[in-house]
């Protein structure tokens, strides 16, 4: 048997253990393993499975991982959230499905010191939630906003899947955190105008709340200088060179720790959790980066990588439709794969292809997290949608499902636009140089 | 007497990981003392970098027996949504078994190169730490790992066949 067929035979067996509920590291893990073995003998085997795990952790550059999850930690437990829906609020509350919109700009300002969507989306839930069916807003539009606005936290930075994305491409974490605030910013529009338009077609979905008087309005915006604090000295610190990305995430770390001690936040039980959140995390993710370390040295052997793009190159597509029909591709893996593992697993095979195709590692690493977040909310793996529904246990599934549609669709003409438009990703970047 | 093993794991596991998050803690500190020393009277703390690495190898092989326990690492559910619990006890226990299998490997291969490292004397870049401080997490790491992973498969195995969760 030649590499490349043990390569794919890898691949379906790789499929089947997940399938099988393996966890996903394990199976990348134990089926690159068995894979590197078979083509290059199990005595090379024991260098493999010695180094890759160390290597998969060591690197300096990685501890920006853990250190964001640590930022993000402190962020939900030191109490910003709330601080920053009352700013929207005094914004858009006076706004048919002004709510909704108040709850998508705190999540895309809790994304700016929280690098996960899963912990946006859970945090705003309970914030947001409560208020708006008070307010007698459909459970549909609030749990669709809380769902959609928790994506918003991989995008705008900082992002830990754009950590995973620049280390498995060597593409600078600090460029792609920056490249991510105009799409960030472009995605949290789209987001309050599919609110605006669902609540211009049905306006019992999202009734206007009271209007804040300038002084109310001045109020609510001075109690998010932290949260602005926070994201101006991490963000800022990168983008001006002051600090690299581990030690702007270090800064941000002990900042919302700061915060959280400030405000007398941290009791023995809320630490409790913030080591359970960050300790499980942590070996969530790092366990995924060695079984796709493993599986990794499986695909260099296996040729596959090699073989793709040598099809594909030769295939005489325009690159524009290449770009396109991977895009549908991940759009597809993504409703049904849990994200994170979908990225390690895909990557090694799809950058090459990019690259050789002559596309902006950056441009592609903003659409790659798009389309994660189209993943997030889509049914019926999308995470956003579990933890929201694991909040508003009474609200049923279908009802969460059917109100994030709008969304996606801001997200696919998101998604369209970043396409189209290239420069929306690459002018900022392209500043820091 | 499985039940006290089981929970005894639980707060070792739990014990390790309060342990990696100081480490993680400390890393933080270091970094943010070593920056701000570095932008204000130009001084940087020596081997920051030799530092966080061997914290963070700390924070992270002592995270991962946690995250094995509290059953945080990631798996798809889609296929198997529908099964019966037993069923679904017993591809837990095929998982655990694998993971045994596959931490077992870690274990075995990167007790080799550390000896390895060991005996060649390798050494941190900077401040000159021994390499084989960076394998120890590791090491300790996995071999909880495996014991985590062990205790579940007994645990899920029992399930399959009793119906009867050992642990309440």
């Amino acid at each position: 048997m030649d590499a490349s067929t043990i390569g794919l035979l890898g691949l379906a067996a790789l499929l089947v253990l997940i399938a099988l509920r393996v966890p996903v590291a394990i199976a990348m893990g134990s089926v690159g393993a068995i894979g590197f073995g078979l083509i290059n003998g199990f005595d090379a085997l024991g260098f493999v499975m010695g180094s890759a795990p160390f290597q998969a952790v060591f690197p300096y550059t990685l501890s920006v991982v853990p250190l964001f999850v640590l930022m993000g930690v402190f962020a939900t437990h030191a109490g910003l959230s709330r601080n920053l829906y009352d700013g929207f609020y005094a914004f858009f509350g006076h706004l048919r499905g002004g709510l909704a919109m108040a709850t998508v700009g705190a999540c895309a300002g809790f994304g700016a010191i929280c690098g996960s969507s899963i912990a946006t989306a859970a945090t705003m839930c309970r914030v947001a939630l409560p208020e708006m069916r008070r307010r007698g807003y459909a459970d549909s539009l609030a749990t669709g906003a809380i769902a959609a606005g928790g994506t918003l936290g991989i995008m705008i930075p900082p992002s830990i899947i754009m950590v995973i994305y620049g280390l498995l491409t060597e593409t600078s974490i600090g460029k792609l955190f920056i490249a991510g605030v105009l799409p960030g910013l472009l995605a949290t529009a789209l987001y309050m105008a599919a609110i605006a338009f669902v609540t211009w077609r049905n306006p019992k979905l999202g009734p206007a709340g009271p209007r804040y008087d300038w002084r109310q309005t001045l109020a609510a915006v001075r109690r998010i200088w932290d949260v602005i604090l926070l994201f101006a000295v991490v963000i800022g610190g990168i983008y001006f060179g002051w600090f690299a990305p581990t030690e702007a995430a270090a800064v941000g770390a002990f900042g919302a720790f700061a915060f959280a001690l400030a405000r007398k936040r941290l009791n023995k039980t809320v630490m409790r959790e913030c080591i359970a959140e960050t300790a499980s995390t942590t070996g969530m993710i790092f366990l995924i980066l060695i079984g796709a370390n493993v599986f990794n040295y499986f695909m260099d052997v296996s040729t596959l990588p090699q073989l793709l793009v040598a099809t594909i190159e030769g295939s005489g597509l325009d690159p524009y439709v290449v770009l396109v029909l991977i895009l549908a591709f991940y759009v597809v893996l993504g409703t049904f794969f849990e994200e994170l593992s979908m990225i390690l697993l895909t990557i090694p095979f799809v950058f090459p292809l990019i690259k050789s195709l002559g596309f902006d590692p950056i441009w592609f690493g903003i659409l790659i997290v798009t389309i994660v977040e189209i993943g997030l909310i889509s049914p019926p793996v999308g995470m956003n949608l579990f933890v929201v529904q694991g909040v508003a246990r009474d609200v049923p599934q279908g009802t969460v499902m059917r109100g994030v549609i709008p969304f996606v669709l801001a997200d696919i003409i998101r998604l369209a636009l970043l396409v189209a438009f290239p420069w929306i990703t690459l002018v900022l970047p392209s500043m820091m140089d | 007497m499985f039940q006290t093993i089981y929970r005894g794991l639980a707060v070792m596991t739990r014990g390790f990981a309060s342990l990696g998050v100081f480490m993680l803690i400390v890393t933080m500190l270091v970094t943010v003392v070593d920056v701000a020393l570095r932008r204000t009277v130009n001084v940087a703390i020596a081997g920051t970098v030799d530092i966080t690495q061997l914290l963070v190898m700390g924070a992270v092989f002592m995270a991962i027996p946690f995250a094995f326990f509290t059953e945080s690492h990631i798996v798809i559910e889609l296929v198997t949504d529908h099964l019966p619990r037993r069923g679904v006890a017993a591809l837990k226990f095929v998982a655990a078994v694998i993971t045994i299998a596959f931490m077992a490997a870690v274990l075995r291969y990167g007790w080799d190169q550390a000896i390895q490292q060991y005996d060649y004397g390798d050494r941190s870049q900077t401040i000159g730490i021994p390499i084989l401080l960076y394998w120890i997490p590791l090491l300790a790491g996995s071999a909880l790992s495996i014991a985590a992973a062990a205790a579940i498969a007994l645990r899920q195995a029992i399930i399959a066949a009793s119906g009867e969760d050992p642990v309440r």
